[in-house]
């Protein structure tokens, strides 16, 4: 049997838990491969550590008492609190910080027996979405190490699709979790704003950042979704939704039974600004979802085209009143205090320990909020919002799924974006629209062009994560291109 | 919708806002600090081409029923954990700069 996916790992463990240790053996193999030239990691545990946890998982499983996920493999984005394990948010502000403390969603994972690998590099506090912003190195893209693999959880996207961790978590704001599935070719996927606890999730814009799984199916997603989803006492934003089913009940029932859906597209995602290669592989693919008795209309809203500039004044806002918090007295950086004002102190920590885009988005956050802006700027994007939302919810409740293409453009080259700050937003387009609105989205891989591959965006209306993974898990059945596996690690795997 | 925007005039609200932000601008990032800060004003200024005057803002998607807990104590950080990032410590305070 070939081993490719979560599920698949699970099977073969819980038919021989001696598995176990064989899978770590190779995970760790395919590691000492590949990491050298993607560098996915930011903090890799020791094999050591993690076989020791592995002996604990095995003991509950010969006792028939072991977890969902028992001994999976899985990474942690780097803005995730981990308690004991170094937690930095590819931030020199942060690099030496140990989380006393493990966020809900890692809670939730070890309460299912799976095992931590490592905590994965990204954009620096998230804020970018190739993974270049990174304090400490850049991350690269398995199908091209001259690529980026997006980000700004690229480190988790990466780690998953070159086989170094079996599935990962990430973050996302305005699509930091589908830009980097998008980018290599895995499943990513953005609950509803609130079903998925924050309580440990490092802030970058509070009111639109969500935890969401990456892995290689949409099976695998739908069962990461089900361990990390439920209410917070400890997150007063989190969601008490209850669903008939698992989620990965409804993913199985999608790829098995397949299921009869409206979906629309929104021509303002699909015609500006996105590239003829983009354009041309998602109009294939509809072709081939219509010929499986998916109905496809198209509308135009002409309010999405604003949609960019309102996510960016109000994560910039939200990211300056979040990021005031580091002055190094209590975590990270730290600068001799002796005969120092506070003022010099704290200033030249935040000078020394945040990155250039940081930097410029504290900035500029306090300016949209500052006095005399705050109306012409915060204000009027938060009005805009409004307007978004309520034109993705009132179009969700005539179709089931919005569908385009996740990314508009194939994957830039190192350094081809990061020169012009415009140019690094511009490619959020469609996807910052569901932060936004506080609806789930989801990214499944849907092509391959130039041997790269290219996502679909699915979204569903607010807690229509079942209608969402259904519908994402039939497509996944009729394109049958999932599990990708990069050049790079074919060899090693199968 | 590109409004014309001074550069002295940014410069100059750079260094206010840089103060309220507690960030120092170096003197060599200031140019392209400036140049990319137009750039995302007028990216901003999009939204002026829209009229939201009788639009309520959304700053929250909406929570029926949020999740409250009642006000009792619980067991949280030991004193010990809380501390365990702190640099410069002495007999369980942190030691800061001078405020006043």
């Amino acid at each position: 049997m070939r081993i490719l996916t979560l599920l698949d790992v699970i099977e073969s463990i819980r038919d021989k838990p001696k598995t176990l240790f064989d899978y770590i053996e190779h995970t760790y193999d395919i590691i000492s491969k590949v990491e050298d030239k993607v560098r996915a990691y930011i903090t890799l545990r020791d094999k050591e550590h993690v076989l020791k946890d592995a002996k604990r998982v095995y003991d509950r499983l010969i006792r028939g008492s072991a977890g969902k996920l028992a001994g999976t493999l899985i990474a942690i984005k780097d803005n995730i609190s981990t308690k004991g394990l170094r937690t930095t948010c590819a931030s020199k502000i942060l690099e030496d910080y140990v989380p006393p403390y493990d966020a809900t969603v890692v809670e939730r994972l070890k309460m299912e027996d799976a095992i931590i690998i490592g905590k994965t590099n990204m954009d620096e506090f998230a804020m970018g979405s190739t993974t270049e912003n990174s304090a400490f190195f850049p991350t690269k893209n398995p199908w091209d190490l001259s690529r980026v693999p997006g980000g700004s959880s690229g480190g988790s996207a990466v780690a998953t699709a070159a086989f170094e961790a079996t599935a990962a978590l990430g973050s996302d704001t305005g699509g930091s979790i589908r830009a980097p599935a998008s980018f290599t070719g895995c499943v990513g996927l953005k609950p509803t704003y609130g079903l998925v606890s924050r309580y440990g999730l490092i802030a970058y814009a509070s009111s639109m950042d969500q935890i969401g799984p990456i892995t290689r199916t949409v099976k695998d997603a739908a069962l990461i979704l089900d361990v990390i989803a439920g209410p917070d006492l400890r997150d007063s934003t989190s969601l008490d939704a209850s669903f008939p089913k698992t989620f990965l009940e409804y993913a199985m029932e999608g790829s098995r039974e397949g299921v009869k859906a409206k979906l629309v597209v929104i021509e303002e995602m699909v015609k500006e600004g996105v590239e003829r290669s983009i354009y041309l592989s998602f109009v294939r693919t509809i072709r081939h979802l219509e010929a499986n008795e998916l109905e496809i209309s198209w509308v135009s809203k002409p309010i999405i085209k604003y949609a960019l500039p309102a996510y960016y004044i109000i994560a910039m806002a939200e990211a300056s009143s979040n990021l005031a918090r580091y002055d190094g007295l209590r975590y990270g950086l730290h600068l001799d205090v002796e005969g120092r004002s506070w003022y010099e102190v704290f200033a030249e920590v935040r000078s020394l320990g945040f990155g250039k885009e940081v930097k410029r988005r504290i900035l500029l956050g306090t300016y949209v909020l500052s006095a005399g802006y705050y109306q012409a700027y915060y204000l009027r994007a938060s009005k805009v919002r409004r307007l978004i939302r309520d034109a993705l919810v009132n179009l969700l409740k005539t179709y089931d799924c919005i569908i385009s293409p996740t990314m508009p453009v194939l994957s830039p080259r190192l350094g081809e974006r990061i020169v012009d700050p415009l140019k690094l937003y511009a490619i959020d387009v469609n996807t910052v629209l569901a932060n936004l609105a506080g609806i789930p989205a989801i990214s499944i891989p849907s092509d391959l062009v130039d041997g790269l591959p290219v996502g679909l965006q699915l979204m569903s209306n607010e807690l229509r994560e079942d209608l969402l993974l259904k519908v994402s898990s039939y497509i996944e059945s009729i394109l049958k291109i999932t599990p990708l596996i990069p050049p790079l690690v074919r060899s090693y795997v199968i | 919708m590109i409004v014309s925007i001074n550069i002295e005039e940014v410069k100059k609200w750079i260094k206010r806002i840089s103060k309220l932000a507690l960030i120092n601008i170096e003197e060599r990032e200031e140019d392209e600090l400036t140049k990319d800060v137009i750039k995302i004003i007028n990216f901003f200024n999009k939204l002026r081409e829209l009229n939201v005057d009788n639009v309520e803002p959304l700053f929250m998607t909406p929570r029926e029923r949020p999740i409250i807990r009642e006000d009792e104590v619980r067991r949280g950080l030991t004193e010990e954990e809380a501390l365990m990032n702190v640099k410069e410590k002495i007999e369980g305070y942190i030691k800061g700069p001078k405020t006043v």
